[in-house]
């Protein structure tokens, strides 16, 4: 058995502002358009901790709150504001009471944005 | 040859003592989308046997951004003012966090930060620096461990 998918946003400008706020991360290319573009982008682009925050919700809410012992992720694309990030996630292997599972968040049009793993206590 | 000029290889931040509120973790929950008992009910967090308000896990995130904020506003070395340049910009590669002990509403953390390794995997074009930042009760127990890579990417 898997976590079901757990879908997050639109993560709009004004969800960005108040993660900034919240997170205490005022960098400019998640806040400003003309800053992301000056740094190369599109336009501002989301914080990586937040899909990575999605991503321990969709662990924690199947396995419970106080179960995780680790997680890891790897941002490979920028998540552009506005997008609709969906997690998926699958058991890669149980070793007696500690699961492996291969997660992934990808935008609503299918681009990959973090991969990760997360190791959870089942006991 | 790096950009990174001097080296800050082997430079540490920390120990930075933070604290941090039950708002401060309702606000991360409630932005995050976080509706778990544990983390936003004080009452339900302490009747399954936590100090306080149960932190959600990237929280430790925003510990480090605080201890940052505190060198920042003593005008001391913080951990992106050693791998930002000024017109540079620097993104999130990995971030691989380890959970020991839980953190809750009401502790004060200590957070210790130390630069790894900085290499280039791209010949130049994008410079990689390894962080690794402990989180600890102070002068005590292991909450979090982070092993942060940090990407700077050269527009050409």
């Amino acid at each position: 058995m898997n976590p079901p998918p757990l879908s997050f946003g639109p993560i709009t400008p004004a969800t960005l502002a108040a993660y900034a706020v919240a997170s205490h991360d005022h960098n400019l290319i998640h806040l400003d358009d003309a800053a992301a573009r000056r740094a190369g982008f599109e336009g501002t682009i989301v914080h990586g901790m937040l899909p990575m925050a999605i991503m321990a919700r969709s662990v924690t809410s199947w396995v419970g709150p106080d179960s995780l012992i680790g997680l890891s992720a790897r941002f490979t694309a920028p998540t552009p504001a506005n997008a609709v990030i969906t997690v998926t996630g699958r058991v890669r292997e149980r070793v007696e009471a500690v699961l492996t599972l291969i997660l992934e968040a990808r935008t609503g049009d299918g681009t990959l944005v973090v991969t990760g793993t997360a190791t959870v206590r089942t006991d | 040859m790096t950009i990174f000029s001097p080296s800050p290889v082997g430079r540490q931040i920390g120990p930075v003592l933070v604290e941090f509120t039950e708002d401060d973790l309702l606000r991360f929950a409630s932005v995050i989308g976080e509706s778990d008992p544990l983390h936003v009910d004080p009452i339900a967090a302490r009747a399954a046997g936590y100090a306080g308000l149960l932190a959600p896990p990237t929280f430790a995130v925003v510990l480090v951004e605080l201890a940052n904020a505190q060198l920042r506003a003593a005008a001391e070395p913080n951990l992106l003012a050693m791998l930002a340049g000024e017109c540079q910009s620097l993104v999130h590669g990995e971030e691989v966090m380890a959970f020991h002990s839980p953190v809750t509403a009401g502790q004060t953390v200590e957070v210790c930060a130390r630069i790894v390794a900085i290499d280039s995997p791209a010949q130049g074009r994008i410079w990689r620096a390894r962080v690794d930042i402990t989180l600890s009760t102070p002068g005590g127990g292991t909450l979090v461990t982070i092993s942060r890579t940090m990407l700077r990417l050269i527009s050409t």
